[in-house]
């Protein structure tokens, strides 16, 4: 017997979505902390439950902090 | 046709305070130059970058919004750099804002960190209390095994 689909519905839980921001400023470094990891890499979506498009303009925000030298490009 | 960019650029702190006037100045009439329109200004302040650049450990970071031709974006890009005080610039295209929706951005951002920091407040607090507890049955554990 197959089992019957279970439909889960997770709360919304996008950082950026329920603070309601629309663009992510690459100049905000307190809140681009909060996305990477401790060797400074971009936390994947799957763990930080950031929506896909949103993780699109999060990762582009990081990669400008860091030419610009605000955030590091890794942590030894 | 002319488009809305920010341009931050970051100047070492090797240079002193004094002469950021001048490198400023630099910038502007750079921008100037390809008839960009400046419509802000504002500067960060003196920061401790996240990797040294061209063995600076520290920076300033400056901030100017300007309307400019797209096609002459790259020109400037180019001039910007030659400039020597310039460690690094980046230029982004940005939607143009008013003065009060500036303001309103801030404040918006602001009641998100007050937010932020009353959730963490609130859990420092949880664990205090637990904490407290946990210390006085520990203690009383403790106390009472010597005793006995």
């Amino acid at each position: 017997m197959p089992r019957p689909n279970e439909t889960k519905v997770r709360p919304k839980n996008c950082f950026f979505c329920v603070n309601n921001v629309k663009e992510i400023d690459y100049k905000d470094i307190n809140t681009l902390r909060r996305f990477i990891s401790s060797y400074a890499k971009i936390v994947p979506p799957k763990r930080s439950g950031v929506c896909s498009s949103h993780q699109r303009k999060l990762s582009q925000a990081i990669k400008r902090a860091r030419i610009m030298s605000l955030l590091p490009f890794t942590n030894k | 046709m002319t488009n809305h960019y920010e341009l931050l650029y970051l100047v070492s702190a090797a240079y002193p305070e004094e002469d950021l006037a001048a490198i400023k100045e630099k910038v502007k009439d750079l921008i100037k130059k390809f008839e960009g329109q400046i419509t802000f200004e504002d500067s960060f302040g003196k920061k401790k970058l996240a990797y040294p650049v061209k063995k600076a450990f520290h920076g300033y970071y400056l901030l100017y919004e300007f309307d400019l031709e797209g096609e002459k974006l790259k020109d400037l890009n180019n001039n910007l750099k030659l400039a020597n005080e310039i460690l690094r610039h980046i230029v982004v295209s940005k939607k143009p804002q008013s003065a009060q929706q500036r303001a309103e951005k801030k404040m918006a951002a602001k009641a998100v960190q007050i937010a932020e920091t009353q959730v963490v407040e609130d859990k420092e607090k949880d664990k205090g209390k637990i904490k407290l507890e946990d210390l006085d049955q520990r203690l009383d554990e403790i106390l009472g095994g010597d005793i006995i």
